[in-house]
Order: structure tokens, then sequence, then C-alpha cells
């Protein structure tokens, strides 16, 4: 019987500092057929683990197409999380996954525009997204990207905004503005004002990622756009354990994040006490 | 079965070298112990105070041994025979099976574990409220277990529900047992209809003023899981053994009335008050297992209602959701 709480071991194969307190990893399996197996949709996420400090779930940032290696961004806020920053290129680490049913539904943008909101590290698992556009545009149509940070230092993937905004409409907002001279252009206030703002890709499919507060808000401001519920996705964040359907602190209703999400279409979560 | 005979097959079970818990009385209360002396099992149909869910689920477990990075699963457990689980202890089993089809500890433990029931007191003289308490026809065939006793008089008649049951009755040298083939854990007429009901009712939201009720007098202190036979939830957590620098990775039982259950990244709780934390365990209890398991998430044995400090009764609680004020 398979243990699906045995991680595997991946080799951190470089760390890059994106934000204060956040790192990007890019990790590669140790084993060849782990890193071979590990085909993954975006939106689903991955348990890393550190002998001696524990699990948490984390979203995975890179392009479903590359195979031979894969990415992670993590902000460092507890132990586990703090611990990871300390590592270095050539350092090891455990991985199970990738994990969740519920993924971002790819198939739909043949033939649909997709609108992508994120807050704050809610840019991680998106981030598949756009790289998985810009690797093979002809699966996709218009994309636009809604990306709020509290200020311009805490924005993620800086160095690769640029190129992202050739390829799709990008629109960014900070909280505050950082006051230094910075190289990307953002507006500043709440994510729901670039929703109010802004002219939206028409008839869009749309995926949220983002704090509880925030997608409460930005579902708000989609409604105001009439934006249906059954073309809103959105990944929730929850306390989990051990990401396999086992342990239930990731509960909503009837179902559990870990197995069924973390990426849910509104329309059937909007019922839930609790969920948004 | 004779008592007699039930004290010799003990003694039997005992003398094969096999690990026997059942119930045995102390200070009042039924706990399922090791028995060393077939005189201590009282098989009276009544319920433990706890539940046997550490048997299947120990309150701690190591899962693996963590050397240089590298991950060592532990070799589960030890054989152990389980004797006196009522109908009610076998339907919370019927939930764990299906809740942990895919964990290999937890089917490591199930395999080296002989269980044999028994049917329940009468209503009126048990000690708990248990309020479901039907010993129909059919409703072995349902359950899983390796061999049952029914209370027939002063004796008891004998099922086999396993092939590893009817080893053991024909190795001790008693044969008049009925064998009883395992059906899945859904009745033929399908799903329980009161935990559809019930299921139903919670969904639409009817109760509010339930929930604010038993948020304002519930301490949220965790007894009422600690007994509960259905209760699972787990946390896993890293051990470090500082001198010799081995590491242990393991999981132990919590339940969702601790403040840290829902926290997340950023210190936010989503369950942040009693009222949500009891709502919660209602909502795993009659919403998500039904969902996700198709069995209820509460047999109804009452080891809550008698646990619980401030009185909160979960068969007046189901009653309310069920008439949907």
């Amino acid at each position: 019987m398979i243990n699906n709480y045995d991680p595997k071991p991946v080799k951190i194969i470089s760390v890059r500092d994106e934000a204060p307190r956040v790192k990007s990893f890019v990790l590669q399996f140790s084993d060849p057929q782990d890193q071979k197996n590990f085909y993954f949709h975006p939106g689903q996420f991955v348990m890393f683990s550190i002998a001696g400090f524990g699990e948490a779930p984390v979203g995975i940032a890179s392009s479903s197409f590359k195979t031979d290696t894969f990415e992670i961004g993590v902000r460092a806020v507890g132990r586990l999380t703090t611990e990871l920053h300390k590592k270095k290129a050539g350092d090891l680490i455990g991985i199970r996954g990738p994990l969740g049913k519920g993924s971002f539904p790819a198939k739909l943008l043949k033939n649909r525009n997709l609108l992508m909101i994120a807050g704050g590290i809610g840019i991680v698992p998106l981030r598949a997204v756009v790289l998985d556009a810009i690797a093979r545009p002809e699966n996709f149509k218009e994309i636009q990207l809604f990306y709020g940070a509290r200020s311009e230092n805490e924005l993620l993937y800086k160095p690769e905004l640029g190129e992202w905004r050739k390829k799709i409409k990008v629109a960014l907002t900070v909280d505050k503005h950082c006051g230094q001279k910075c190289p990307v252009v953002c507006d500043e206030g709440l994510i729901t004002s670039l929703v109010d703002g802004k002219k939206l890709v028409s008839d869009p499919v749309v995926f949220i990622v983002g704090p509880p507060v925030m997608c409460k808000f930005v579902i708000e401001a989609l409604h105001r756009h009439k934006v249906k519920d059954e073309d809103i996705y959105i990944s929730l964040e929850r306390h989990m354990q051990c990401g396999v359907g086992e342990c239930h602190h990731c509960g909503i209703g009837p179902k559990l994040v870990c197995d069924e999400g973390p990426v849910f279409r509104y329309a059937e979560i909007k019922g839930i006490k609790g969920a948004v | 079965m004779t008592i007699p005979e039930l004290k010799n097959f003990t003694s039997f079970l005992i003398k094969e070298g096999n690990a026997v818990y059942g119930p045995v009385e102390r200070d009042g209360r039924f706990l399922a112990q090791k028995i060393g002396d077939p005189q201590e099992l009282v098989l009276n149909g009544q319920l433990t105070y706890y539940s046997w869910r550490k048997f299947f689920l120990p309150a701690t477990e190591t899962l693996f041994n963590i050397h240089r990075e590298v991950f060592k699963k532990i070799k589960v457990g030890k054989p152990q025979v389980l004797i006196g689980l009522t109908v009610l202890d076998l339907r919370a089993l019927d939930l764990y099976n299906q809740v942990f089809a895919n964990d290999a500890y937890y089917q490591e433990r199930k395999r080296q574990t002989i269980v044999i029931g028994q049917s329940l007191a009468p209503a009126d003289q048990r000690e708990f409220a248990a309020f479901q308490d039907s010993f129909r026809e059919n409703v072995l065939e349902h359950f899983e277990f390796d061999i049952f006793f029914e209370k027939a008089g002063t004796s008891f008649k004998v099922y086999t529900g396993s092939e590893d049951g009817q080893r053991l009755l024909e190795k001790f040298g008693y044969r008049d047992y009925a064998h009883v083939k395992y059906a899945g854990p859904i009745q033929e007429e399908g799903l329980d209809r009161e935990m559809v009901e019930i299921k139903k009712k919670m969904e639409s939201g009817y109760n509010a003023a339930l929930w604010s009720e038993l948020g304002k007098i519930c301490l949220a202190c965790g007894k009422c899981s600690l007994v509960c036979p259905t209760c699972y939830c787990f946390n896993i957590e890293d051990q470090a053994k500082l001198k010799s620098g081995e590491m242990r990775r393991k999981r132990e039982w919590t339940t969702c009335f601790f403040p840290d259950f829902s926290r997340i990244a950023g210190d936010h709780r989503f369950l942040s008050d009693s009222e949500k934390r009891i709502y919660y365990w209602y909502e795993h209890k009659f919403i998500r297992d039904p969902a996700r398991y198709h069995v209820p998430g509460c047999v109804r044995c009452g080891r809550c209602v008698k646990a619980c400090p401030v009185g909160i009764d979960i068969m007046k609680n189901i009653r309310r959701i069920k008439e949907g004020e």
C-alpha cells in the first residue's frame, strides 16, 4: 500500500529573493522517476516538509509545461517557513504532491477570456497560469491580471512583470506607494478599485487567489460587472495537516479543501456557511 | 455460548498470546482495558465511557523515524483482540474504514486487529441515553467484525463476520455459529434516511438560533471529542530527540474546539469563537461525513452528553435541527 504521508526528497536547485521575507525555491526530485511522475495542474499544491520542523501546504508557481524542475513561493511567517528560508541551493527538503483535485480549469480557456485576480502571496499559483499562457498562447484567448500588494516592495516576480506585460494585460495596485522610485508602474488603492475602475476583458472566466477578506469584496465587485458565479473560480486557503482528506482541518460544509479543492467554482460553494 | 464458555474463550484468546482488550468496571465506569483475568471482562451491553478509537487511531502514533532527512516508516502496532464493541461502536468503525481507506497506518493496524462485537443492552437498562438502538434483522451484515455475541437470555448467540473469526472459534472448539457475509456499510434501502434529512436541514441553515445559543454555553473544552467514537481529526508534528539527532514525525488527536485548529499563516482563525467551533463539529458529523463517506458521522451513543461539563445534549440538538427551527 502506498504511504500517502511519505515525503519524497527534493533538491533545492536555486533560491531567489522576491520580497522582504518571501523567497522562491526551484526544486527537483532527487529520484528522476519521482520528477517524471510529478505532473500537476496549476492551482494544485504540495506539502513541503523539513525534518524536525513539520509540513505545510504551498502553491506551485512554475509552468505546468516545465517538467525538469518546479517552483514554490514561500513567505517566512512561522518556524517551518523561517527554517526553509535558511536553506540554500543543494539542500534537501521533502515534498508530497501534487495534491488537490480542484485546479484551475485550463480547458475552458481555449474559448474564453481570462481575468486573474491576485492578492499578496496569492500570485504564486496564478504565476503558473501566466507562465502556461506565455508558453502556449494557442491554448488561450485574451488574458488580464489584476495583482495587488501592500506596497511595491511586496510585489513578487518583479523582474518578470515587464515580460508578462508584453504578453497579457497586467494592472497592479498597492495599498500604499512605498515612496521610492520603482521599476513597476502601479495604482494606489484596493484591488477592488481595479475591478471597478478598469475595463475587463469581455465575458471572462475569473480566477481569484488572495486573503479571505479580499475574495469577499472582489466577488461583490465582479457581481457589479455582471460576472456569473459559474464563471468564478476561487482558491481557498485553510489550515491543513494531512493534505490527503483525512485530518479534516480544512472542511467547508460537505467538502475538504485539500481534497476537492483548493480551487472551487464559486457557484458550488457560495451557499456554504463560512466558505468565502 | 454460555457465560462460562465465554470466559473460557477469553482465556483461550489470552493463552494464544493475543493482547485482549475489553470492558472492565473501574470506579463505576466501564473502560476498555487489557484483560488479564477473564473474570474481569464485562459483556453486559453497556457502552464503555471512552470510545474504542485509540485501538485504531492511537492518541499519538509515530509515522516516521527520521534520520539525516531520510523518513523511515515505522512498523505499525501489534496483534490485538478487541472484545465488546457494541453495534454503535461497529457503526463508528464503518465510518473510520471509509475515512482511512487509503491510510497505510490504519490499514496495517486493522489487519492486526480481531474485532468482537456485542449487542447493546436494552434501552431501559443502559447507562447512556443512546436513542438509536434497534438491533434489526440484517444489521450485522453492514458491519465489519470478526465475531459477534448477541445476547440471548443468559447466553450468547454467536455470529462470525470473517474467516479470521471462524478460525479462532474453530480452534477454540466452538462450532455453533452463523456466518454473516459483509454487504458494505450502506443498507439495501439506500442511504440512512435520518442522516439525509439532518444534512438537508443543516445545509438550509434553518437553525441559526441553536448555534448562537450553543456558542454561548459551550466551553470549547473538547471533552466531547475525546469520548466520541466518530471524532478522528488529528495533527501531524515533528519531534526532535536532540541528543541523538534522531527525529520523529508523529500524529496525534486534536479537536476543532482548540484555538489553533483552523489557524493559517498570518494568525487568521476561521473558527474564531465557540459558536463557529461547535457548528464545525456538527457540520463535520452531519454534513461532511455523510457527503464524503455516505455513512452517518454520529452513531447516537450519547458519550458526549455524559462528558459535557455544561450539559449540551446532542440528542436534543438533533431534534431541534430536525424540527428546523
